[in-house]
């Protein structure tokens, strides 16, 4: 069969008919394309050039051109680097996170920089124009060593350069990790979601659900990967005044930012036998609600470490494993009418890998689900929880063979979240 | 502790979402009245070789009755069986067990007074279910005779019990089909496209936004797994009416009394052929033929097959398009994208089947059957997923994007 390209008077009509942004429905947490994307947690080993790594990939599902920023945040929230890209209509961009930690920058124009078209080509379907704003910004330079070398640091929990202070954990290793969101925005800014003029009248943030896009996890050492897609947050201006949001923490709860937020409750597989020797990791994206500032190292943020308000393990038939009586965590929320289960802090950060069932709260079970609620203790009269939005996802292992990675099953909505856990 | 445990069990009750939360046509992972299995295949020659397993869940603490059914890659169903799930219940089945003759075993409290065969623990409802009287536990193994015909059906041969064919024979001894779980209120041994009896008042198919589970293609002689969550399928009382597409739409001559949201109609997906994933990229698809297909005589294709989609478009990641259209300049009419034929099928993406002239991009998939086919353009709903592999080391499955919702389809695709 020949192959060719289709001829123009179809760009005609493809503005009449996809240049609106997709409808999206705001409360569920569906696949389509969102006006942010989350890439929930992120991991490079810095010493095995050929170690673990992620991947992640951005799709413009509009014919329209679009900016979207890049934000990396440390795996305790400290927004560490920030980056505009450009997407000509259905443009496709892919990276691979250890290149940035390495210093060399994904390059994008606009049209206004990008004048030959070489720099971000297009094809016959897609609208490329020119964003001013982006003069100077794009396309991205590679990382001076200064700002590599602060990018290592503050995502493996040492002191960096730039801020002279610690912006993550410090787990003993050289590996990088953090999470990662991407917006529509109006304009190239050095500016993030946690700044002011980020949101609301006049701010760069866009609503346009056009984003969507895939991560992976490699590791090629061990014949590991497994991904998913990136979660994807619908946009509505209208819809949240006052209300939840995904970014509320940085609008001071006003719902000006216009993106859905993740529910608080999920249930999750998990499997450590038979084909799936090496058990089952957890990736968890958990809202502190807290601004979170670089700290100087050696200390962490007050909050820190975050508990799992309650978490109950089942096995194939159903008998529940609760945690002991003991409490784990000295952040145990204090008293009340009933006390809860003692809190669980393996998911301590706000981005979260954890082997689960062998990291220092093993479970009885090699096979089962695991049901998980995130809040924060209210420890004022009335006293009670305050729902948390959380994202989960499952990888489950098999031994230098293979893995599988999905995502977790929301119980509620980040609209209508859980208001206290599902269990006794 | 007896009095204790009921106490909790009773407060788990009350506590638990009984419907969940259902926003239909969102396409999302929330737990829900039927679970769809898009493409299943076993490697029947191969006992080490590929396979597709499948966990069912329930969210609640409230027991159910869920109604198994397997369909061929042609949309014929071929069996059924109850799986009884008490409250927060996990069942994992592998489906080479089914083309083995042997069924999952689970009993309600009628059937299991020792509750030996379907145990449960302390904030789960056990329940008697008296329509699965000589339904549960099922037997032991399925009758030879049966299996032989099972396993002919879903390999495209001649099946006995059925009197013909009804699938796809694509010269393996691969099985290959669909696989659809309800919530319904009896042990039964209708499937949907019962023409009464299995939606509506009377029927006994539930509107229980409960169930939740995953599926994983496991191919243990090549090192490939990958997977990612059944398709959920919410139910909404009310939310249909005539004329609404609904996922069993077909079979309720789209009166929408299923309840069942639809699926979407355009999907994107990456691809990439090339760097790790050496092996290139899948794509598994289920589409409704907007047809109750019957057996059919073998040799021959059900009517309205091959299945055609409105139109393909592929990208590189410079966003040039190409489309499956033969000429250049005053073209005739385009020949019919069947990169999809069947109602469940999985396509390589650079193979004969679907050819692209990129290592790297995406597509974009319109699969509604064009109004000029054999089908209806407004039900003709899909999903899609997309599978990447490392040739000998591993693979990585997870949904493509939907783009619109068969509650409101999009009618253009670049």
């Amino acid at each position: 069969m020949g192959w060719t390209l289709r001829c123009a008077v179809v760009l005609v009509l493809l503005g009449f008919t996809v240049a609106s942004p997709m409808r999206a429905t705001v409360c569920a947490l569906d696949e389509r394309p969102g006006a942010t994307l989350l890439l929930p947690y992120f991991e490079v080993d810095l010493d095995h050039a050929d170690g673990r790594t992620t991947l992640f990939s951005v799709n413009n599902a509009s014919a329209t051109a679009i900016l979207a920023n890049v934000v990396l945040w440390t795996d305790l929230g400290v927004p560490s680097f920030t980056f505009p890209l450009y997407l000509t209509g259905y443009d496709v961009q892919t990276f691979n996170l250890r290149d940035l930690f390495n210093g060399a920058m994904l390059k994008t124009a606009s049209a206004a920089q990008d004048p030959l078209d070489t720099v971000s080509p297009k094809g016959i379907y897609s609208q490329d124009v020119g964003f001013s704003s982006c003069a100077g910004f794009l396309p991205q330079p590679d990382l001076t060593p200064t700002l590599r070398d602060h990018l290592r640091a503050a995502h493996t929990g040492q002191s960096s350069p730039v801020w002279s202070a610690c912006g993550g954990q410090n787990r003993g290793d050289h590996v990088a990790r953090g999470y990662l969101t991407i917006d529509t925005v109006s304009r190239c800014a050095v500016l993030t979601p946690a700044d002011a003029g980020y949101f609301g009248a006049g701010g760069v943030a866009t609503s346009q659900n056009v984003l969507w896009g895939d991560f992976f996890y490699v590791d090629p050492a061990k014949n590991y990967a497994d991904g998913d897609n990136l979660i994807r947050l619908k946009a509505d201006p209208a819809a949240f005044a006052g209300k939840r949001t995904f970014y509320g923490r940085y609008v001071n709860g006003s719902g000006t930012d216009g993106r859905q937020s993740l529910p608080p409750d999920w249930a999750a597989r998990f499997i450590a036998a038979g084909s799936f020797s090496e058990g089952t990791d957890l990736i968890v994206w958990r809202d502190s609600g807290q601004v979170v500032h670089p700290f100087p190292c050696g200390i962490k943020p007050p909050w820190y470490p975050l508990i799992v308000t309650e978490y109950v393990g089942f096995d194939e038939q159903e008998h529940p494993f609760i945690p002991p009586t003991i409490p784990l965590s000295d952040r145990y929320p204090g008293p009340k009418a009933a006390p809860p289960p003692p809190p669980m802090d393996q998911l301590p950060a706000e981005a979260n890998r954890l082997q689960f069932g062998t990291e220092r709260q093993p479970i009885p079970y090699e096979f089962g689900w695991l049901y998980l609620y995130f809040a924060t203790f209210e420890p004022t009269p009335p006293f009670g929880y305050v729902p948390t939005q959380a994202w989960v996802g499952v990888a489950m292992k098999a031994g230098g063979r293979f893995s599988v990675g999905f995502g977790g099953t929301p119980l509620s909505t980040g609209c209508t979240p859980a208001e206290q856990p599902q269990f006794p | 502790m007896k009095a204790r445990c009921a106490c909790l069990l009773a407060a788990a009750l009350l506590l638990a979402p009984a419907g969940v939360f259902a926003e239909v046509c969102s396409l999302d992972n929330a737990p829900a009245a039927t679970l769809l299995l898009p493409y299943f295949e076993v490697d029947l020659d191969n006992p080490g070789g590929l396979t597709t397993l499948f966990s069912l869940n329930n969210a609640s603490a409230t027991a159910i009755i869920t109604n198994v059914v397997i369909w061929t890659d042609l949309g014929v169903p071929t069996l059924n069986f109850p799986v009884y799930l008490t409250g927060y219940d996990v069942q994992t089945l592998n489906l080479r067990d089914v083309f083995n003759g042997v069924l999952q075993h689970t009993a309600t409290a009628g059937q299991d007074p020792s509750d030996t065969i379907s145990p449960k623990g302390m904030y789960s409802q056990d329940v008697n279910f008296a329509s699965c009287q000589g339904l549960l536990p099922l037997p032991a193994a399925l009758p030879a005779s049966f299996l032989a015909s099972l396993r002919a059906a879903h390999t495209g041969k001649s099946s006995a019990v059925l009197g013909g064919c009804a699938g796809r024979d694509l010269g393996d001894h691969v099985a290959r089909g669909y696989v659809t779980v309800d919530t319904v209120n009896q042990c039964t041994l209708r499937t949907p496209d019962f023409l009464a009896g299995y939606f509506g008042p009377d029927g006994v198919a539930t509107d229980q936004n409960v169930l939740w589970g995953d599926f994983f293609y496991v191919d243990p002689s090549n090192d490939y797994a990958d997977g990612e969550n059944l398709v959920r399928i919410e139910a909404s009382p009310g939310a249909f009416k005539q004329g609404d597409a609904t996922f069993y739409g077909r079979y309720v001559s789209h009166s929408g009394i299923d309840h069942r949201e639809p699926l979407a109609t355009v999907w994107a997906s990456r691809f990439v052929a090339g760097g790790e994933f050496s092996g290139g990229t899948d794509l598994i698809a289920w589409r409704d033929s907007g047809r109750i297909v019957k057996p059919f005589a073998c040799g021959t294709t059900p009517f309205g097959f091959p299945l055609v989609m409105a139109a393909e478009v592929t990208f590189d990641e410079q966003e040039h398009p190409v489309t499956p259209i033969p000429c250049d300049f005053l073209c005739p009419p385009a020949a019919p994208v069947t990169i999809f034929p069947a109602e469940a099928g999985r396509a390589h993406i650079g193979g004969p089947d679907f050819p692209v002239p990129f290592n790297f991009g995406w597509v974009s998939l319109d699969l509604k059957i064009p109004a000029g086919g054999m089908g209806t353009t407004q039900f003709n709903q899909a999903w899609v997923g997309t599978v990447m592999k490392a040739r000998g080391k591993f693979s990585v499955g997870f949904g493509a994007t939907p783009l619109d919702s068969a509650c409101a389809p999009l009618s253009f695709v670049p």
